[in-house]
């Protein structure tokens, strides 16, 4: 096991703010704190090599799981195992077996090239000249970090900066990768191009893999297993597929085409849509297989053209957290 | 000037939200008020309390008391907002208001200034209140004229403190002009010490630039010190100077609005 | 680990090495302020012989000791002051993840430009002054290195001292404490034994400013030279020590708290 929370907790405390200037100045002299309970008695386990998918509303606790996990967070209570050591102690060997990358901050040095904060990571992470000098060329080249390894990373576009930082975090091996938030504000060729380098790391390298995003493209692509965050305690833990099955409402199969007879005869549940030669069939996920009713359906319509939607996370995390999928 | 108080109502709340900060912004021009009194009282002490080229020591410890009251008023945080804003591009979000620029950034060290102001008259009053005979007291009669050459001594700090922030458009060596500029500041406007007791040449010398008018010239009216221009003359001064500033506002807006490109992101 | 230190100072010289006016402008400010500062004081002595039974050379030598330190502590330790912004916007959290002590990456973090100034106008004040005191022998002109290497240990305590505020105290990133007691041990540039004891106390433990340049210069004229360094190295001793345990504590405040 990679990862093992125990129980653990995290609350915050918030000054509550008064609007306007009298509100204000009346802050000056009495305050007011709000408990938020960020976490709550969540346990889980990871595995190595797994791919782990942390979902969540905002708010939900995902960033401060994350730094309990990293150590940079003291839990309120409760407590934690990764790679069999306590993050809180920040042991020097520990450190060297994580990566971590903040979306929103960055772990280049922001004055200094590029290329100087790569080859700092030598001497901080005690890699050998020769290994490291091969794996820097090879990250450049599949992140495409030549054009810009001489810039100070403050003159960085948010895409290239979040590249060269998943370079970064990369070029000391580490074991263990925590991604909080890695691809907001990204365009969606940035976007592929870290997906896929990730998905290699993992798939190729063994390197485990704990992402937190709110782009669930960013899910479907990097993971495979899944923990579910409500109100800080842990909804769904398990595989992706499991999750999109049990909570995706509907599979959707779209055909072009006449109708020959009607499905509804065979299957009173599924729902039809008719629009023009269209017909979108909708039915529950659980309640019949797709091969089933689409071999049903083929019966049914002279088949001009067929579309399938397969429940997305879109659709989970909305049925899951009760809003209307987009 | 009803946007002119709202966005100093909007910079004044968020100074207030952290309650240490403004325990501190308002202790540290304090601090230094303490140590500037200690030296020279300790000056003095030496010398057996016998004046010092025509400052006996109650005269230079009001002296310093009100360079406290009034050279505080602009704190550091106001004048870095300006340049920060231009450094990192959100100033876009300032040419976009419907209120002009020059206002804008009155308002937001206005809105610093006030409760600072506060503090400060609270202080000043307590000292002359709670230690008569340290002090000299200012005669009423001199109250309108310190007001007045006080408020146009403001005017024309805020307008130089505008005017060195725009150059944060031409370079990125800001912490260094600002430096430099407080550095002149203080020691020709009286802040560091009177001006009387600067030897002739270089007494002339300050009085050719702006900045006695922002801090000696209120002082020295309110407490009858003796000045090389009349009241009247001072006014005309403090005009001439706001109205170069204003002038160097608008060729510099001019200027930057034709040429700025904000950094990419 | 002091690898990684001088690495990363040589690059922040190397990248403020590009901005030529910056660089020019930032040194010119260092020397500026400091030459006015020492102009108002050249004006008092034109007024009064001595300052606590300092002439004004002795006094100048006072200042130059105190600025060759903080020179060097610009160009040395400036990581120090961003110690408050750092754990305001996250940056120190990406410093404990990476296995080297923060301590060592807050220090190499930047090099202060206008110490080069200072630290130039410095030297050439103590060159200027200590020729013109009678007193001064040539042998201590050896003792003057080790008087601010001692200055420079207590002054980097007290900055890290006073930026650990930002552990215990709210002050989000609208107040410069750091700044403040610095300012106020700005006073010690003058001789401390003017000030009334409470203050002098002050001088000495809170913002013990007053071994920079008073002390040394006080011992060397009472020819207890080497006394005066052994108790300056051991006063410099105590005050890294506590620095660097408010330090600590402060990170661990930070990590319960989270930011």
């Amino acid at each position: 096991m990679v990862i093992q929370a125990n129980d653990l907790s995290r609350t915050y405390q918030i000054r509550k703010k008064k609007a306007g200037l009298p509100g204000a100045v009346l802050g000056l002299f009495k305050t007011e704190y709000l408990e938020k309970r960020a976490i709550d008695h969540l346990s889980f386990t990871m595995e190595e090599g797994e791919a782990l998918a942390c979902i969540g509303e905002n708010g939900a606790g995902k960033s401060t799981l994350i730094k309990m996990l990293v150590g940079i967070l003291q839990p309120t209570s409760g407590s934690v195992l990764v790679m069999g050591q306590d993050p809180m102690k920040r042991q020097q060997a520990y450190l060297r077996k994580i990566g971590v990358v903040f979306g929103q901050k960055t772990n280049l040095w922001l004055d200094i090239p590029v290329e100087e904060s790569y080859n700092a990571m030598r001497t901080i992470y005690q890699i050998p000249s020769q290994v490291f000098e091969k794996y820097k060329r090879q990250i450049v080249d599949m992140l495409d970090l030549g054009p810009i390894l001489q810039s100070p990373a403050r003159k960085l576009s948010l895409g290239q900066r979040m590249k060269a930082d998943i370079g970064l975090v990369l070029l000391h091996k580490p074991r263990l990768l925590f991604l909080d938030e890695p691809t907001i504000g990204l365009d969606i060729n940035v976007k592929h191009t870290i997906r896929s380098f990730i998905r290699q790391m993992n798939q190729e390298e063994g390197v485990s893999v704990l992402l937190t995003s709110h782009d669930l493209d960013d899910i479907e692509q990097i993971c495979d297993t899944a923990l579910v965050l409500q109100k800080g305690k842990s909804y769904y833990r398990g595989s992706l597929r499991e999750l999109k099955e049990r909570f995706a409402c509907q599979k959707v199969i779209t055909i072009t085409g006449t109708e020959k007879r009607n499905p509804c005869a065979l299957y009173p549940d599924l729902r039809l849509e008719r629009e023009g030669r269209k017909t979108t069939i909708l039915f529950e996920a659980h309640a019949h297989t797709m091969e089933d009713v689409l071999a049903h359906l083929l019966q049914c319509y002279e088949v001009q053209d067929v579309s399938i939607q397969e429940p997305g996370i879109d659709d989970v995390v909305a049925q899951i957290f009760g809003r209307k999928a987009e | 000037m009803k946007k002119f108080w709202t966005l100093a109502s909007v910079t004044l709340q968020s100074a207030l939200y952290y309650r240490s900060a403004v325990m501190i912004n308002l202790l540290s021009p304090a601090v230094q008020l303490i140590g500037q009194f200690l030296l020279w009282m300790a000056l003095y002490a030496q010398q057996d309390g016998s004046s010092i080229q025509g400052y006996a020591q109650a005269d230079m410890m009001t002296h310093y008391l009100l360079v406290f009251c009034i050279s505080s008023l602009l704190t550091w945080s106001s004048e870095n907002t300006l340049s920060r804003e231009i450094r990192n591009g959100s100033i876009v979000t300032r040419r976009t208001r419907p209120v002009s620029f020059l206002t804008q950034s009155l308002a937001a060290m206005a809105g610093n200034m006030v409760f600072q102001a506060g503090i400060n008259l609270l202080v000043t009053a307590a000292a002359f209140g709670l230690f008569p005979r340290f002090f000299v007291l200012p005669s009423a009669r001199n109250l309108l004229p310190f007001a007045i050459s006080l408020i146009l001594g403001l005017t024309v700090r805020m307008m130089l403190v505008h005017c060195f922030s725009l150059l944060c458009f031409y370079t990125t060596g800001h912490l260094g002009i600002t430096w430099t500029r407080n550095a002149l500041s203080d020691f020709f406007s009286g802040a560091l010490l009177p001006l009387a007791m600067f030897p002739e040449w270089l007494q002339r010398f300050s009085y050719c630039t702006p900045f006695p008018l922002t801090l000696q010239v209120p002082i020295a009216l309110l407490l009858d010190r003796p000045l090389p221009f009349s009241f009247a003359q001072f006014l005309l001064l403090q005009l001439l100077w706001i109205g170069v500033f204003y002038l160097i506002h608008k060729a510099m807006y001019r200027h930057v609005s034709r040429n700025t490109t904000i950094a990419g992101g | 680990m002091l690898k990684i230190y001088w690495m990363l100072k040589k690059q922040y010289l190397k990248t403020q090495m590009e901005y030529r006016l910056n660089f020019c402008l930032m040194m010119i400010a260092g020397v500026v302020i400091r030459t006015l500062f020492m102009a108002i004081t050249y004006i008092i002595f034109n007024s009064i012989p001595s300052i606590g039974g300092y002439d004004r050379n002795e006094v100048f030598l006072m200042f130059a000791l105190f600025f060759i330190s903080e020179g060097l502590g610009g160009i040395f330790y400036e990581g120090l002051w961003s110690i408050p912004s750092m754990a305001h916007n996250g940056e120190l959290d990406m410093m404990l993840v990476r296995p080297v002590s923060p301590l060592v990456q807050i220090l190499s973090n930047g090099f202060g430009l206008q110490g080069i100034g200072t630290l130039a106008l410095g030297i050439t004040a103590l060159l200027l002054s200590s020729a013109q005191i009678a007193w001064f022998r040539s042998v201590l002109y050896l003792c003057l290195p080790v008087f601010i290497l001692l200055g420079m240990v207590v002054r980097l305590s007290s900055y890290l001292l006073s930026a650990s505020h930002v552990f215990f105290l709210r002050v989000g990133d609208r107040a410069n404490v750091t700044y403040t007691l610095n300012s106020l041990g700005g006073y010690a540039r003058y001789p401390v034994s003017i000030y009334p004891g409470w203050m002098q106390a002050v001088l000495f433990t809170i913002i013990p400013y007053g071994f920079i340049g008073y002390l040394p210069v006080c011992m060397m004229k009472n020819g207890s030279t080497l006394a005066g360094m052994a108790g300056i190295a051991l006063a410099a001793g105590l005050l890294f020590w506590l620095a660097r345990t408010v330090f600590y504590q402060g990170l661990k405040r930070y990590e319960s708290m989270g930011m």
